[in-house]
């Protein structure tokens, strides 16, 4: 309990300290949505799933509700949840029937097939073309609101992944992710631990692209862009897999990508690229310097 | 028509076999593909040469190639260091795509993807019918014991990423007169030949014979699109 507080309360800090303005209320609404993101990505790897497609997981529910907000509210909310089930059914079919090198490759063809596909998705209502390359429009909700939101969801996911991190289900998770056959041989249901992980990891994938909708107001294909997919995973590997500091990396990775784009567009996506060509380099770096890490603060 | 049916046939194909060749050779999945096609448009649009596109693609395929066999330990961190490489030429295209939303050139050279597309295949089937054939063979089947009975697995692994990588370029060059030139343009075509090349890889073939499933299914695809479309 203590350990939780003592790490929560820097996320509270930086939340009531970029409460103050409107612009940084909106980048800390921005930050939270990428660290969700890799909340999400990290319930997912503790089965040994290592998603390069969580971008479909964020966008797909989204998307849809967006693409019903045009109808109505109601149709809205109904394809939200509709996206949530297939987002999670085709997510915990992925992780049943695949291998791990299986999923990687699954996960980041599909979600970027998604991506190619989804801006052919346009329908016509009233004389107006909707939809395509442009995308949905969204309702917004007031900053100030949304920010609370933002960071009670962050703070109370955070939460969550550390409870079930060192809950007996959160064993068997990483029991999976070491050795699959060996925790079916010991009375592990894969199958209840693979899905409870795919539907934790959807509730925050789902989450952040709730906020992201309400801080835009409008959700465009660009919503399963590779940046999306690839962003949880180089949080967490700058943070050698280490839950906080993976907040702390997608808070200072938004942070940089406003900053390298300010300077010239674009920019960010060089960064990225760099890490994921240096990641075996980096993994192996982050993994001993964690590891050490690990071992002075016990 | 039919000149049309053979174009989508072999960019599908040709696509097919490149992710194939790498994976099978190099054990990764090449998503530098896509921007090397993308790469190809630009290169048209720019200087009209093929002959750059293809010193270009040799030379990325090469630089991939140290890249990977220097850091790389697993399927999956050369797969993902390839990743990478794609979108850094993605965004370097993005980079120098300014001017406008698309870029068109103005000569159309899609026939010869055609050419490309069965002088790729001719290739490949010639290497495996020739003495080298059992020695690529062997690598496809298992890599670290090829090596170890002395076959040169690191020369073989470099001309295939080089060599693939060149032809993706060129795919994209020829490509280009037909299409609206952005730095996404080769995701499209990549994704279909990993599609293909996976349907294909569920038969578990090796050798010339994976090639040959690789058209046939190819010529499926490419007939299901012209019925649908």
């Amino acid at each position: 309990m203590k350990k939780i507080i003592t790490e929560t309360s820097p996320i509270i800090i930086i939340s009531a300290v970029l409460y103050t303005s409107p612009y940084s209320s909106w980048l800390f609404v921005l930050m939270t949505i990428y660290a969700l993101l890799t909340i999400s990505w990290l319930f997912m790897r503790m089965t040994g799933r290592i998603s390069m497609g969580h971008s479909f997981l964020l966008g797909f529910p989204v998307f849809l509700a967006s693409a019903g907000y045009s109808i109505s509210p109601d149709v809205s909310a109904q394809l939200f949840l509709a996206g949530c089930f297939l987002s999670f059914t085709i997510f915990y079919i992925f992780s049943e029937f695949t291998g791990r090198t299986a999923f990687v490759f699954l996960t980041l063809v599909f979600s970027i097939l998604i991506w190619i596909v989804s801006p052919k998705f346009a329908f016509e209502i009233n004389g107006y073309i909707l939809g395509g390359e442009v995308g949905f429009n969204f309702p917004v909700i007031p900053q100030k609101m949304l920010h609370i939101i933002a960071g009670a969801s962050l703070i109370s996911l955070f939460v969550l992944h550390r409870v079930v991190e060192s809950s007996r289900i959160g064993y068997f998770m990483r029991a999976i992710g070491d050795d699959e056959t060996a925790s079916k041989a010991v009375g592990i249901d894969l199958r209840k631990t693979k899905a409870l992980s795919v539907f934790l990891s959807g509730v925050s994938a789902w989450s952040a692209g709730l906020i992201y909708a309400f801080e835009f107001g409008h959700v465009s294909p660009e919503i399963f862009s590779i940046e999306f997919s690839v962003f949880p995973f180089i949080a967490s590997l700058l943070a050698s897999g280490n839950p906080l500091f993976s907040v702390f990396s997608s808070f200072a990775l938004v942070y940089l990508s406003k900053v390298l784009n300010s300077f010239y567009p674009g920019l960010m996506g060089i960064f990225y690229s760099i890490v994921l060509i240096l990641s075996p380099k980096i993994g192996r770096w982050a993994y001993v310097k964690g590891k050490r890490l690990d071992e002075k603060i016990r | 028509m039919a000149l049309n049916f053979l174009i989508s046939f072999f960019s599908i194909a040709l696509m097919a076999l490149l992710v194939s060749v790498n994976f099978r050779i190099g054990k990764f999945l090449n998503l530098s593909l896509g921007g090397l096609f993308a790469a190809g448009g630009y290169i048209a649009y720019f200087t009209s040469n093929p002959v750059i596109a293809v010193l270009s693609g040799l030379a990325f395929g090469f630089l991939l190639y140290i890249a990977i066999s220097g850091i790389c330990r697993s399927v999956i961190e050369a797969t993902v260091l390839s990743l990478g490489a794609g979108i850094l030429i993605e965004r370097g295209l993005e980079i120098v795509h300014s001017s406008s939303y698309y870029y068109f050139v103005s000569f159309d050279y899609t026939n010869y993807l055609i050419v490309l597309g069965a002088v790729s295949y001719l290739a490949v089937f010639a290497a495996y019918i020739s003495p080298a054939g059992l020695k690529i063979k062997f690598i496809e089947s298992d890599h670290e014991l090829a090596e170890m009975y002395g076959v040169n697995t690191k020369g073989v692994f470099s001309a295939a990423t080089s060599l693939t990588s060149a032809c993706a370029v060129l795919a994209g060059f020829f490509v280009s007169g037909s299409l609206a030139i952005s730095p996404t343009t080769g995701f499209g075509y990549l994704i279909s030949g990993i599609i293909v090349s996976a349907i294909s890889a569920q038969l578990r073939q090796i050798g010339a014979v994976h090639y040959a499933t690789l058209l046939a299914v190819s010529l499926a695809i490419a007939g299901l699109l012209e019925v649908l479309f």
